[in-house]
């Protein structure tokens, strides 16, 4: 699985950090860093919610 | 404050007829009885982009994609002004929510990071203990108005942790925020205004001297780009937290313990598995979404096919796209096992609230502390709640039973 972040439109939420924090973290601001594209299978469900419940639609799940 | 009479219509050459719809979002005596329902009830049937006439006539976006795209888009959909007719004789813009990108940078980046999630998460123990002690011997009493005794506190107690300034002053700003939002007398409003600016000036003048650990600090020790803040726009910007920071999660809360009281159900499902609560609260914000927010046109646009014209103002009330069918399912029913819940509660784009995080845990805290101790709730059948429309949505009054 691949997860494609949109940076241009992140706004804050944050909702990806706070059900996925091991797949998504935060800068000083809060906005979502992602260290890796390449979710690692037992944090597949993490990736999924924190996508799922992001309001701009910034996160892509990309099933390989 | 004058204002443009709700009276006065006002449908402009390139509004087609088929767009109006009459919605007075302030005044409307149907938010008396239910705000939420009031929302829904005098828009029901409206196109998805409509104009309304009142209040100088304004465009109303209902759909969850198009709040969205309007508000990502600063440089046609701008904030300035921030309310709909635009407030009159101010020399100033409210900062920041009437600044728009890049200019509205050096604010978030200043405030952004003092109220980033671990920030608000660390303020957690602060936030119970709060809710603890206002809501002390509270159970005992059999019945409270939820407004008085807890919503409008939690907020003002808060806050003033975050500005530093001690405790003892809360009831004394509670009071004048109290009277400025709520005197049916205009001039009472406007003194209780002008008293908070001056009690804010002040602060800011003093803190300039010893600076500390808080938000006002910050701003006054900012070095971002584009400038440090001149002494007005950290006055502004004190004031504009203040208000940003107490009527919506005072409301917020207003409106989900409503829901609540009248849904014996929803109590019981988090009575029954606390570890809910998290998600139930941001259900909650889905659902009491009570922010309707607004722009205005910086040039002529057509957005989905509809024609604005420059000038023209644009209002977005946030909990209708919170229930757009496009997005959620059942959104007009509560489910605490939403799986996902994108709702955009705080907004969208640039000017998304900075509060979001720190209203989230002031939400979850409230809900654990309230339920740990004060059993089964209901609407007070002698004495019923009291609505009020506008910007933002609330309860002027919430009178709660229970069993003691």
């Amino acid at each position: 699985m691949l997860v494609h972040f949109n940076r241009r439109i992140c706004a804050g939420h944050a909702r990806c950090h706070e059900l996925g924090p091991d797949v998504y973290g935060l800068d000083e601001m809060g906005y979502c860093r992602l260290a890796s594209a390449k979710v690692p299978a037992e944090l597949e469900e993490q990736a999924r919610a924190g996508a799922e419940n992001c309001p701009e639609g910034a996160l892509t799940i990309i099933e390989e | 404050m004058p204002e443009t009479p709700i009276a006065t219509q006002t449908v402009p050459a390139h509004v087609p007829a088929h767009l109006v719809w009459c919605y007075d979002f302030a005044t409307d005596p149907l938010f008396e009885k239910d705000p939420l329902e009031a929302q829904l009830a005098l828009t029901k049937g409206a196109p998805e982009i409509f104009f309304s006439p009142l209040r100088g006539g304004f465009w109303v976006l209902t759909r969850f994609a198009d709040i969205r795209d309007a508000s990502r888009q600063p440089e046609i959909f701008s904030n300035y002004p921030a309310m709909i007719p635009a407030a009159v004789g101010r020399s100033r813009k409210m900062a920041p929510i009437e600044i728009d990108p890049p200019e509205l940078d050096r604010y978030r980046m200043t405030l952004g990071p003092a109220l980033a999630p671990p920030k608000a998460k660390a303020m957690e123990g602060e936030v119970r203990r709060i809710a603890g002690a206002l809501l002390e011997g509270l159970a005992a009493l059999g019945r409270a108005d939820f407004v008085e005794r807890f919503s409008s506190k939690l907020p003002v107690r808060l806050f003033l942790k975050l500005v530093d300034v001690p405790e003892s002053e809360a009831d004394k700003l509670h009071a004048l925020h109290r009277q400025m939002t709520w005197a049916p007398d205009v001039d009472d409003r406007a003194a209780a205004g002008m008293a908070l600016e001056r009690y804010y000036t002040g602060l800011v003048a003093a803190r300039r001297e010893a600076l500390g650990d808080d938000l006002i600090s910050g701003y006054l020790r900012a070095q971002p780009e584009g400038g440090p803040f001149s002494f007005e726009d950290v006055v502004d910007a004190t004031f504009q937290l203040f208000v940003a920071g107490l009527d919506t999660v005072t409301n917020s809360l207003s409106l989900s313990w409503r829901y609540l009281a009248e849904n014996p159900s929803a109590q019981q499902a988090i009575r029954d598995n606390p570890s809910i609560i998290p998600a139930a609260a941001d259900e909650l914000l889905r659902y009491t979404s009570l922010i309707s927010s607004t722009r205005t046109l910086t040039q002529d646009y057509v957005f989905r096919g509809v024609q604005m014209r420059m000038g023209d103002r644009v209002l977005m009330p946030l909990r209708l796209a919170n229930r757009d069918a496009e997005v959620f399912e059942d959104g007009d029913v509560v489910r605490f096992d939403r799986k996902a819940n994108a709702h955009l509660a705080f907004g969208s784009g640039p000017h998304r609230c900075l509060g979001s995080h720190l209203a989230r845990v002031e939400m979850i805290v409230a809900l654990e502390e309230w339920f740990a101790r004060v059993p089964q709730f209901a609407l007070d059948p002698a004495d019923p709640p009291i609505g009020h429309g506008g910007h933002a949505l609330g309860l002027g009054r919430l009178p709660l039973i229970w069993a003691h």
